[in-house]
């Protein structure tokens, strides 16, 4: 579900063929291009050479000695910034991966959901302008960061801190789908996921502080992937 | 066994330095002893004889031919050298030809070979010599075959008592390599059998304490630990399997169902479910490797200083909606910062899992507390994080099985989870050297994080392992 006007070109790092098939099967049926390599070596070929890559998505674990996190670092210390996003095992997440998450790149425990997959390239490729702005506003909506007050047209919103917080990530990242992990994640600061889904309770709590009876919904739920938010009209 | 493994042995070198330094001891001994009959028995026997030569040569005449006489004649061991010459060399008297060429006379002893008119060979003597006033001479002397014989006994000696003594040193030496050589064997061929699978088998003690007994014996509680481990991997393994079982065989049912039905949306919608059922399966899987995960982690070294009451606080903005979605009261109650060291994101996520359990197991109407403060069961008091709730509870038979993995009491089957959310915690406890205790009555189950090591017990000691 790619919104901007031209299609988004996404490159694929990943030795084993079903996993690939299945990865660029899944997102060209969503409307990417994507381009395929086996080797860390190939795919800095290819991204030296092709600069309109949004998006690089790469396994950990590569063949031929250099691996998906050795490959980012390449490509900083070459000065190109595409983001990436790291397909690490359940069991390899170190402090490593996870210092992705704060540089700018993310990461993404197989197995995942492929509307996971989708949200965090989306993520990646509409990485939130980091304005100085004191004001956000999508549609009606408007935040103000200093005195922390929300206004919905003429309505005010009263919200708790953590739920300044969730909307305040929304704001940024509108037309976005956000899901429960990346709020976990990037909201909380959490490394886990709790066994009941929390988040969905504490959106449900903040959907309807935002969406009142007879207002047109502005945030909205995307069946297996998570949350959206968007101008009413 | 081989010859070099024998001098390889540790009992046999030892035998091999102790034999040297014997050797030597006795060496030093008997060179003491020889230096002493030899040397200052020489000594002594040149004194007496100059003293001797020097007197006679101021006797009378016929006095000193009495004593030379008698001197001779009394000596039935023919050791005795005893001669007169006159002035110009011819003998008056004595046992000898002729005067000795190369002796001096000059009331000094001296050491020579000589042979008296006993018709024996040459033989080693010490001899003195000492002018008389008329010009002649008296030569007085001794033969030293009886220094000679001692000094023979004393090699003999040192032969017959040195010899014996390191062949008897480096015999036992080569007996206790042996032995040691053979229960290292023992040993050896036991672990042998056990890294052939065999994980029951047990090393040896001789019974005798010694150093070979000690490493036995903790290495036998080693092989204790690893099959009580084995066995615990063998119970998750079964029970993996049957808990995976049971979703995938619906999940199966689902598809099939999907797969044989006329409308599209059926089909959708059994697609649909059984991705879900496959989600609940990963899950399970994500969870068990995040145990083994902690179980396997043993760094500390992200520990910082963890404000516990800040740690309740957290979990509990994390579960009041929930709590309050299902109707169920959740409250806290703190008495200030509760200062631990650990891991705030690990202490986070374990109290979440309790309060988890907690507001999942409580029907609506019900209230959880989540409690912090110091405490602890008997002695002196440590911080405590303690999640109490109005469920079920825990029957006192069952609360040590539900630490571990995939356990779940037959009444909580129904309730949604994956029976790892307590093994977590407890990992998550025995990483940071916390203790787990389970609690409470009919009424409601009370859990409470032990945050100290209350027992004195330190953190790795294996006495700690469950």
């Amino acid at each position: 579900m790619p919104a901007s006007d031209t299609i988004a070109h996404l490159h694929l790092v990943e030795d084993e063929p079903d996993m690939a098939r299945e990865i660029v099967t899944s997102l060209e049926a969503r409307g990417y291009s994507v381009s395929h390599s086996v080797t860390a070596a190939a795919a800095l070929e290819v991204l030296r050479a092709d600069r309109s890559v949004a998006v690089v998505i790469a396994d950990r674990m590569l063949p031929g000695g250099m691996d998906g996190l050795d490959m980012v670092q390449e490509l900083r210390d070459e000065g190109i910034a595409t983001p990436i996003l790291v397909l690490s095992a359940l069991g390899s997440v170190d402090d490593r991966v996870r210092g992705l998450n704060a540089g700018g790149d993310d990461y993404l425990t197989k197995p995942f959901a492929v509307a996971e997959l989708v949200a965090r390239v989306e993520a990646l490729r509409r990485r939130p302008p980091d304005t100085r702005a004191t004001t956000l506003r999508v549609g009606s909506l408007e935040m103000d960061l200093l005195s922390r007050t929300v206004r919905r047209g003429e309505r005010e919103v009263p919200l708790l801190p953590r739920e300044f917080k969730l909307l305040e990530y929304m704001m940024r990242r509108p037309d976005q789908v956000i899901t429960p992990a990346m709020l976990l994640t990037d909201v909380w600061n959490y490394r886990f996921v709790p066994q009941t889904n929390v988040v969905d309770v504490h959106m449900g709590k903040l959907r309807h502080k935002i969406d009142e009876m007879g207002e047109l919904p502005m945030i909205h739920r995307v069946r297996g992937a998570g949350f959206m938010l968007r101008a009413a009209d | 066994m081989r010859r070099t493994e024998l001098f390889r042995a540790g009992p046999f070198r030892l035998a091999l330095g102790f034999a040297t330094a014997l050797s030597v001891g006795m060496l030093l001994i008997f060179g003491f002893i020889y230096w002493q009959t030899s040397e200052v028995e020489t000594r002594r026997m040149q004194r007496d004889l100059v003293q001797e030569a020097a007197v006679a040569a101021q006797t009378r005449d016929d006095i000193l031919l009495y004593q030379l006489q008698v001197r001779i004649m009394s000596d039935y061991h023919r050791v005795t050298v005893a001669a007169w010459f006159d002035a110009d060399g011819k003998r008056r008297y004595g046992n000898l030809d002729a005067l000795p060429p190369d002796l001096p006379i000059d009331d000094k002893g001296h050491r020579l070979d000589i042979q008296t008119n006993d018709a024996r060979p040459p033989q080693p003597a010490i001899l003195a010599a000492a002018k008389r006033a008329d010009g002649g001479t008296v030569v007085l002397g001794r033969a030293m075959d009886e220094l000679l014989a001692l000094q023979r006994v004393v090699a003999r000696t040192l032969i017959a008592g040195l010899l014996p003594a390191v062949a008897l040193v480096l015999a036992s030496g080569v007996l206790g390599g042996a032995r040691a050589r053979r229960r290292v064997q023992t040993v050896q061929q036991t672990i042998g059998r056990i890294m052939g699978g065999d994980l029951r088998e047990r090393l040896p003690l001789s019974g005798n304490r010694d150093a070979v007994d000690q490493l036995s014996a903790r290495v036998n509680q080693m092989l204790d630990r690893i099959v009580h481990l084995l066995d615990e991997i063998r119970a998750v393994g079964d029970n993996i399997a049957h808990d995976l079982r049971t979703p995938l065989s619906v999940m199966r049912a689902k598809l099939e169902r999907g797969l044989a039905a006329e409308e599209p949306e059926e089909l959708r919608r059994g697609a649909e479910a059984a991705l879900a059922d496959l989600d609940k399966a990963f899950g399970m899987i994500t969870a068990l490797l995040r145990i083994a995960e902690l179980e396997d982690s043993r760094r500390q070294a992200g520990f910082t200083t963890v404000d516990l009451a800040e740690v309740a606080s957290e979990v509990f903005d994390l579960y009041e909606p929930l709590a309050e979605a299902q109707g169920v009261a959740l409250a806290r109650e703190d008495k200030g910062p509760l200062f631990v060291t650990g891991d705030r994101d690990l202490l986070i996520e374990a109290v979440a899992n309790l309060v988890d359990n907690a507001v999942k197991f409580t029907p609506e109407g019900g209230r959880v507390l989540i409690r912090s403060g110091m405490g602890g069961i008997g002695g002196e008091a440590v911080p405590v994080v303690e999640v109490s709730d109005t469920g079920p509870g825990i029957p006192v038979a069952e609360r040590a099985a539900v630490v571990r993995r995939l356990y779940r009491l037959d009444k909580s089957r129904h309730i949604q989870g994956n029976g790892l959310g307590l093994s977590l915690v407890q990992a998550i406890a025995t990483l940071h050297g916390f203790k787990l205790v389970i609690d409470g009555n009919d009424l409601g189950a009370v859990i409470a994080l032990i945050c100290g090591a209350a027992d004195g017990e330190a953190l790795g000691n294996p006495a700690v392992w469950p």
